[in-house]
């Protein structure tokens, strides 16, 4: 890989943002009212809502409204929250972060317990391990998180059994036990159809890589079976793992939505529910360029890791 | 001459008058200190007292803000920061006597200034205050002294001392609206018995305790947090867990569990609020007034009450003051006669049925749940009612105040005329019906100067059989305030209007 690749990659990426910044603004335009009107509600008189408008400076043409938003963006000003009176960049940074704890948590978690998963999967391949294991994996991948949050929150949250807290957030600098028993629920259920989904892919290529020549041979080398599984099949089941997990991100960033409105757990998703809700364009803008940038990057990175364990694969 | 001199009238006294609400152990003797957990589903998005309009802001402003009056149980003013006033004969002009030695957050004392820097601001259009609507008979406000505060009223207006208990209209200091009011938005200088220590509008707002509060003694907690949870499930299993205190407000599907499981105690409050079907008048077919009836006499009322409600409500009559009121009428709701609605259809000349569209919006959900009940309802009176249910900012733009028959919905106001004044008259603020009646104007304006108890009384009777007889929109029920909290909170206690909490008065019983 070299650096004009990379240059490359990076220029695509804000190609994609620009568009999906005008995508974004195209639609809010398109659709009937906006933040007066839901600001105001139904106590507001024509007269208060035009007012409201001419100070958010919904008065003047989309395209307008675009350019001064674009210029504000590129000089890193992202304005001022349209309903939450408070600096874009304050509400998202903060938002952002608390979202990444939640994503790290769930990555983590799926790669502690899905790589190995997937690995004795193969390894025991059709035995009864594999049964249980693909068993549960097939479970995981069909229950959708709203269903999965409702059951954590049930088993695990219930008044007579209540010890985990049943949502809500308490920032690691004022409790790190608040922090982290709070972190248990929301990363519960964002793992599980990750780990389900990944450990079937593991399992998947690692069969492939098993059953390969150059494992016979290593195997017909001498070498210990630890030896063979993690040195020579794993790495090369691996790529193919990491392409889905970086795939996997996109489908995080949806679930997160789902998860932290349940969970109350103040992250980006919830920011972004809430800003649509009430027609906040410049948190709706800087929200969804951060997840798509997120999204764009993870890719990139995959691309790096891929070609970082299979040398095979060349950039051009 | 003296309207209204009310001896000190504490929120508990005005308690007793609420049927519903639990018992307290009234001879316990409150117990300073603690924290008190609340939650609720919506968020604090803005601190500006002057344009709050959600649950849970309400309360925070409750706690940060008082007013020159506050609204008791009873719905009648009590003092705040007014310690007590009078009128003029003709019920135009105000006088308003203020408490002495109180404070600000930041530790200015309060004076007549501050009265007159916030009433001001409320009648600038520009400050965006819903409580500018209520107040717009106000001509004048003058500092006669800085004890005394005068207003001068462009009409009579009995009434000045309630409208002034309006959630929206609590006073907020002069120095702090020097600067620009989108500073109000996050930072809160009131008198109230707390004060914000921190704000985050996504988590929580936590309330610290104002020694300076001026009630001696009181607020007894020593701070309030108020935990948002978006989702219904999490926050009644946090407050069930013990991991909060009180629940703001309750859905009507989960009063009954939440508020018979253990150590929990839920509060059930009459209210105003109400869901009415607009029919516009200045339109086909409900300019006939056959046709209104036909619809009015097609609902039935109590079946709504007990499948949208869940039975937390009653029945009403197109009336739109509720028990809680002082001057309601006494009359029963409209006996459900489909057979009856297809006959007067008929004479109206809809012999074969009248197919019309019907728009809910989603928010909130009861919306659409009375429009898909009152579409089966009025299915054998012949009407033949196609529901349909859009996202609420698209109803704002294009349907409210518009549209030719469709959901509203209202929270209980603080007095009769506003009640009125807001939906019905000819002028009314939100005026969607577009019934101009003459002479339901005149009684309101009547009403509104009437200082003589029994001579009001007549004329808001009148006011009323007239809203009833002529059907300007259907208010099929009035909808009660719910809420919970556990045992070990004493004197959480449920408004009417949802929009007054006394928590100067809650104290904690742990251990």
């Amino acid at each position: 890989m070299d650096a004009a690749y990379l240059i490359r990659r990076l220029a695509a990426i804000l190609v994609v943002l620009l568009i999906v910044s005008l995508t974004v603004f195209a639609i809010t335009q398109i659709l009937p009212g906006n933040a007066a009107v839901m600001i105001l509600g139904e106590y507001a008189t024509d007269e208060q809502r035009r007012l409201l408008e001419l100070s958010l400076g919904l008065d003047h043409p989309w395209y307008v409204q675009y350019l001064r938003w674009l210029g504000r963006t590129l000089s890193g000003d992202w304005g001022v929250s349209m309903r939450l009176s408070q600096p874009v960049t304050h509400l998202i940074g903060e938002a952002f972060w608390r979202s990444a704890a939640l994503a790290a948590a769930s990555l983590l978690t799926v790669t502690v317990i899905a790589i190995p998963l997937g690995v004795l999967s193969a390894l025991r391949r059709g035995g009864f391990t594999d049964l249980v294991i693909s068993f549960f994996a097939y479970i995981g991948t069909a229950l959708p998180e709203f269903v999965t949050a409702t059951l954590l929150l049930v088993i695990f949250a219930s008044p007579e059994r209540g010890f985990l807290p049943a949502g809500g957030f308490t920032p690691i600098n004022e409790s790190v036990t608040g922090f982290l028993s709070h972190l248990v629920l929301p990363t519960a259920t964002l793992s599980l159809i990750l780990t389900a989904h990944i450990a079937r892919q593991v399992r998947s290529e690692m069969s492939d890589v098993l059953a390969s020549d150059y494992v016979r041979a290593a195997r017909l080398k001498g070498l210990s079976e630890t030896a063979v599984v993690l040195r020579h099949a794993l790495r090369n089941a691996m790529a193919p793992a990491v392409a889905v997990i970086s795939l996997d991100v996109g489908y995080l960033l949806g679930g997160i939505l789902v998860v932290e409105e349940v969970f109350a757990w103040p992250g980006l998703g919830r920011l972004m529910i809430y800003a649509l809700q009430n027609r906040d364009l410049p948190v709706i803008q800087a929200a969804t360029l951060v997840l798509a940038a997120t999204y764009a990057i993870s890719n990139l990175v995959a691309d790096i890791v891929i070609a970082a364990l299979d040398p095979r694969v060349r950039y051009a | 001459m003296t309207i209204s001199n009310i001896s000190r009238r504490g929120a508990i006294a005005g308690l007793a008058a609420a049927s519903t609400l639990p018992a307290f152990a009234q001879t316990a003797t409150p117990k300073p200190g603690g924290v008190l957990k609340i939650s609720h589903p919506t968020r604090v998005a803005q601190l500006n007292v002057l344009q709050i309009s959600g649950p849970a802001e309400y309360l925070a402003m409750d706690m940060l803000y008082s007013g020159l009056t506050r609204l008791g149980i009873d719905m009648r003013p009590m003092p705040d920061l007014a310690t007590e006033w009078s009128a003029t004969l003709d019920a135009k002009e105000f006088t308003f006597k203020l408490r002495p030695n109180v404070t600000f957050h930041d530790g200015k004392p309060f004076t007549s200034e501050d009265v007159v820097a916030t009433i001001r601001t409320i009648l600038d259009v520009k400050s965006n205050s819903p409580a500018r609507a209520v107040l717009s008979m106000i001509v004048d406000v003058a500092a006669v002294d800085p004890m005394t505060v005068k207003f001068a009223l462009n009409s009579p207006y009995a009434d000045l001392p309630v409208a002034l208990t309006h959630a929206n209209a609590r006073i907020v200091s002069a120095e702090l609206l020097k600067q620009p009011l989108t500073t109000l938005d996050t930072k809160a200088i009131g008198t109230g018995p707390f004060k914000v220590e921190t704000y985050d509008s996504a988590r929580m707002l936590r309330l610290v305790k104002n020694p300076n509060y001026y009630q001696a003694g009181k607020p007894y907690l020593d701070a309030v947090e108020m935990h948002l949870f978006p989702d219904l499930a999490a926050e009644s299993a946090n407050f069930l867990s013990g991991a909060m205190d009180a629940m703001l407000e309750v859905q009507q599907a989960d009063f009954k569990r939440i508020s018979s499981a253990p150590g929990v105690t839920g509060q059930r409050v009459p209210s105003g609020r109400f869901v009415n079907i607009v029919m516009r008048q200045d339109q086909k077919p409900f300019d006939d007034v056959r046709v209104r009836r036909a619809m009015a006499m097609a609902v039935d009322r109590s079946t709504l009450v007990d499948i949208v409600l869940e039975g937390y409500g009653r029945p009403a009559a197109d009336n739109c003051i509720s028990p809680g009121y002082r001057y309601l009428l006494d009359s029963p709701s409209p006996k459900y006669d489909p057979a009856a609605a297809k006959k007067l259809l008929a004479e109206a000349g809809y012999p074969n049925g009248l197919k019309i569209p019907l728009v809910c919006s989603n928010r909130p959900a009861i919306r659409s749940q009375v429009g898909i009940a009152v579409k089966e309802m009025a299915k054998p009176a012949g009407f033949d009612i196609d529901v349909q249910t859009i996202p609420h900012d698209t109803y704002l733009a294009n349907v409210w105040r518009k549209g030719q028959f469709y959901i509203g919905y209202w929270g209980m106001q603080s007095t009769e005329d506003a009640a009125f004044t807001l939906l019905f008259t000819s002028d009314a603020a939100f005026a969607d019906t577009a019934w101009n009646n003459k002479k339901f104007d005149d009684l309101v304006a009547k009403g509104r100067a009437q200082i003589d108890d029994a001579e009001r009384r007549k004329t808001y009777d009148e006011a009323q059989r007239l809203m009833m007889t002529d059907v300007p929109s259907i208010i099929p029920f009035f909808q009660d305030v719910l809420t919970a909290s556990r045992n070990v909170v004493k004197n959480w206690t449920a408004h009417p209007l949802a929009k007054n909490f006394y928590v100067e008065n809650v104290w904690l019983q742990r251990g």
